[in-house]
């Protein structure tokens, strides 16, 4: 007696510290990360850093609406002023020039090495001379095409078609000086963070940084907007935390009203919430040990561990006898528990040696919960319990199914077809029933992600979804490499397979085709005398290009210009958003915009075989990652199954009884899958632990139906405890079906519905087998 | 102003030379320009190419020698938007769009008026000095434009029409 006073005592304060730890010591993390594939290959990891780093995932879209274009125009430039000024972004653009005055300066020095209109015949006397009617005809025009200022300097106009090349194709409408929608009635700004996607606190950072620079500008009439894949994230953690926080809340709650309600005992209630407290905190600390930090979502779905880790002690309350000592009781029931314990966790235990963080922490959690809540009550909650303790039952349900006669036949056979129905509808859907698209994960609704896809086709931002990547030893021959695959994309575009494309050597070619730019500006003799003869007969003065001749003398011997001298300037930030040194290589990124056959362009690209060039195609890609995964998931659950069949016939040791048990969850796990496909949801690997917890906890109501308890008295308390434990975990999981977050959501579902089925099967088919010899059974 | 807003249409042959520090000579452009009330404007040049340009509200079409067009808002080209405002306004006797854009100093006589408009906008008046538009009675005689680096422009409206 005392011993065991003295491990519950020991237990007690065992579980004070543990909580303690996972109140302090425990870090949760919540971005959506952790509920991808972890990457296999080079070419996966750089998959998944592009996902979540590369340009395209730092890029915001920002609208401004609901003011007069004037008011808007000005905010627009104001906001982007401020945004420039906090340091936080690589690039903001509005539609205004985006060069400073230094920077322009150096650019123009350097345009007759920039400017992919540069070649030998540039300055024939005949391009000359053409260059310079064009010029006239400009000067002509009452509309202005260009700062008359540099004419003198480059009548060739470089700096034009240098800038003119910077700019991407899909133009947004231009108004006042900024950009604006089609309709002309909200202005947009594009802002690339220099933090990455995936740094959620930076990027909250800066969504706060541009609600401060819309600010309030007097009329409070403008109707800021924020869109793309940081705004997602930090919306998806804003989600993931407040359902996490309501869902759990409420599930506790009604947990403890049923428990309340059943045993009508405050003591019982805060004695049977010991296990529950015992298992998260065993859980928490589990995940943290093993994986440095625990997934929000893992948090929420343990907290519902609570619906199945309360069952353990119901299940002793329910097998104490009046005078009985507590002890003995609960001797006569512990193999039982341990049983049920022991088979559900190790169907979490299939799914743990799986490369998916979510997945792995999920099983990690559940094996750690649940055998401790089962330990608990054994070792622990006896010496809290009084020496021969009755809790009180609600006895007119457990009177009413003790005098309740065996079901008949035709329940049996109804609950057995009904089974088979859904099996032969399971078998004969000919499509798959598999959701296999990341994005699925998320709980942004569609309608907001179409938003975001045709605010970015305005504006021409790259397609998230793909990606082109060419490796080299160092940063010149990944532009080179670059600069020749350009070559290769350029008829893509125009035959329309893609709308357009981007890359570092856009905005700063190799040094190499620097070069030969140089190479092909004529000497200044030779200048001279063609501009001479250009010049003649036309309006210009002679003299007037004097400055003209100087810049591209001055042009011939300039150094290339490389990445690191344009370090702290716009163009440099844009460079180096896609020419990356990564493990002691380089990689520069080729963005796609407007892809629109993505088979062609693999096909197309790969038709020459192409050393060190990767094409990401995100979606297909992220596709097989998830399909290969959830296959060798599915496997691993097969496994599963049979390793907790064979546990039972070894504990049970009674092929009959095995099946007794294992057949309710059998059934109910074909309905509860028959269920969802019927309610138009997609099975993802989250309804496959879903339904490994189903079938552990159908076991347990197995086991328990099935136990042949001696006393009419005890079959009814054995099944008062079991609806009690039926309805709270249907109720918790029910509340996890409300969330937002579709793996919450998934889960909740599937254990509700297959809880439920479970119960029924149960009650009809686990009728006890009669035991030869010993009355005692486990 | 108040015999101005009286004018429904107006229009004729013009001749523009443009005197450009780069330049040895002036530039001569000629063609026919029509207003017509309230914010219609369309300017046709004949030399040296066909292209016209047509205003009407806040939206300009251009049409060029090779038949291609562009429509564009005119509130991007603020040179532009002052020039039409000068010229559609004066005509409109728009005092109010001209208040709004401009400085106004209206001077000389009913026969021989004149009204200098310097633009409010700093960076506008970064390129445009002014615009002088002469009129003798209800018609527009010539519009120059002054820019801020020396460049000028001289539009002289050669056989005004009602």
């Amino acid at each position: 007696m005392n011993r065991q006073r003295l491990a519950a005592g020991a237990w007690l304060a065992g579980l004070a510290a543990a909580i303690l730890w996972a109140l302090f010591q425990t870090t949760v993390r919540d971005d959506m990360a952790s509920f991808m594939p972890r990457a296999a290959t080079p070419e996966q990891r750089l998959l998944m850093n592009e996902l979540r780093a590369g340009p395209v995932a730092r890029l915001t879209v920002i609208t401004l609406g609901g003011a007069s274009q004037e008011i808007l125009a000005e905010l627009s430039k104001r906001v982007a002023a401020r945004l420039r000024a906090s340091g936080l972004f690589v690039r903001v653009a509005n539609g205004e020039q985006l060069l400073d005055d230094a920077e322009r300066e150096r650019l123009f020095r350097y345009r007759y090495l920039l400017s992919p209109a540069v070649r030998a015949e540039r300055f024939s006397v005949e391009s000359l001379r053409q260059a310079l009617d064009q010029r006239l005809r400009e000067l002509a025009s009452p509309v202005p095409s260009f700062d008359r200022r540099w004419l003198a300097q480059d009548p060739t106009a470089e700096m034009r078609a240098m800038m003119n090349a910077w700019r991407g194709p899909a133009q947004p409408r231009s108004l006042r000086g900024v950009w604006f929608d089609v309709e002309g009635q909200r202005a947009l700004l594009l802002a690339q963070t220099r933090a990455p996607g995936f740094d959620l606190d930076a990027q909250q950072r800066a969504q706060q940084t541009i609600r401060d620079a819309v600010g309030d500008p007097g009329d409070g009439a403008v109707a800021l907007s924020m869109s793309g894949p940081g705004v997602f994230a930090v919306m998806s953690r804003e989600v993931i935390r407040a359902d996490t926080r309501r869902l759990g809340i409420i599930a506790a709650v009604i947990a403890i009203v049923i428990l309340l309600l059943s045993y009508r005992s405050m003591g019982l209630l805060l004695i049977g919430g010991l296990p529950l407290l015992s298992a998260v905190a065993a859980g928490v600390i589990a995940v943290d040990l093993l994986f440095g930090a625990i997934h929000g979502i893992v948090l929420a779905f343990g907290v519902t561990v609570i619906g199945v880790a309360i069952d353990y002690p119901i299940h002793l309350f329910s097998h104490l006898n009046a005078g009985e000592p507590v002890r003995r009781s609960l001797a006569a029931i512990w193999p039982t528990i341990r049983l049920g314990a022991i088979t559900t966790a190790m169907g979490y235990l299939a799914m743990s040696g799986t490369d998916f963080p979510g997945l792995m922490q999920f099983a990690t959690f559940a094996i750690a919960g649940l055998l401790t809540a089962a330990a608990y009550t054994r070792w622990g909650l006896a010496g809290l319990l009084p020496e021969r303790y009755v809790p009180k039952h609600s006895s007119a349900l457990a009177e009413w199914y003790a005098r309740w006669p065996q079901p008949g036949m035709a329940w049996v056979a109804l609950l057995v077809l009904t089974g088979a129905a859904a099996l032969v509808f399971l078998v004969s859907r000919d499509h798959a029933p598999w959701q296999d698209d990341i994005a699925a994960l998320s709980p942004i609704p569609e309608s907001v992600m179409a938003r975001d896809r045709e605010l970015h086709a305005g504006l021409g931002v790259p397609d998230t979804n793909h990606v082109l990547l060419v490796k080299a030893p160092d940063a010149q021959a990944a532009l080179r490499a670059s600069e020749a695959l350009a070559d290769r994309l350029r008829p893509l575009v125009a035959q329309g397979v893609i709308a357009s494309f981007d890359f570092a050597a856009r905005y700063l070619p190799s040094a190499r085709i620097q070069r030969q730019r140089q190479r092909s500006l004529p000497e200044p003799a030779r200048l001279h005398e063609n501009l001479r003869q250009a010049l003649a007969g036309t309006h210009f003065k002679p003299g007037a290009f004097v400055p003209f001749e100087k810049a591209l003398a001055a042009a011939r011997t300039l150094a290339p210009l490389l990445p690191r001298d344009l370090e702290g300037t716009s163009l440099g930030l844009r460079v180096q958003s896609t020419l990356l040194s990564v493990d002691g290589g380089w990689v520069a990124l080729i963005t796609l915009s407007g892809v629109k056959d993505a088979k062609a362009l693999g096909s197309r690209l790969y038709r020459h075989g192409n050393q060190g060039l990767i094409h990401l195609d995100l979606k297909r890609d992220t596709r097989g990652l998830m399909t290969g995964f959830r296959e060798h998931a599915s496997v691993r659950v097969l496994w599963g199954v049979l390793a907790i069949a064979l546990v039972l016939w070894l504990g049970l040791g009674s092929a009959r009884r095995t099946f007794v048990v294992l057949l309710p969850g059998f059934i109910a796990v074909t309905i509860d899958m028959a269920i969802l496909l019927l309610t138009g949801e997609l099975l993802s690997l989250f309804h496959l632990v879903s339904l490994l917890l189903v079938v552990g906890i159908s076991i347990d109501y197995g086991l328990f139906f099935s136990r042949g308890d001696g006393d009419a008295g005890m079959v009814g308390r054995t099944f008062h405890g079991l609806t009690v434990c039926v309805l709270s975990t249907v109720s918790v999981f029910g509340i996890l079906a409300t969330s937002r977050l579709p793996v919450l959501h998934a889960i909740g579902t599937t254990v509700a519905v297959g809880v439920a089925a479970s119960f029924l099967a149960a009650l009809v088919l686990a009728r006890p087998v009669p035991v030869r010899g010993s009355s005692k059974s486990t | 102003m108040q015999k101005l807003s009286e004018v429904r249409a107006a229009g004729g042959n013009f001749t523009e030379r443009k005197y450009l520090a780069i330049l040895g000579e002036p530039l001569i452009l000629k063609g026919r320009v029509r207003y017509r009330a309230p914010d219609y404007i369309r300017k046709e040049y004949d030399d040296p190419d066909s292209e016209s340009y047509e205003v009407r509200g806040n939206n300009l079409t251009i049409e060029y020698p090779d038949g291609r067009r562009r429509d564009l808002s005119i509130d991007e080209h603020p040179v532009l938007r002052a020039f039409v405002e000068s010229y559609r306004s004066t005509l409109a006797g728009d005092l109010e769009t001209l208040n709004r854009h401009f400085e106004l100093d209206l001077g000389g006589s009913m026969d021989a008026w004149q009204l200098r408009l310097t633009p409010h906008d700093a960076e506008l008046a970064e390129y445009l000095s002014a615009v002088v538009v002469r009129g003798r009675r209800g018609t527009v005689t010539s519009v120059e434009t002054l820019e801020a680096n020396g460049d000028r422009s001289v539009m002289m409206l050669e056989s005004p029409s009602e």
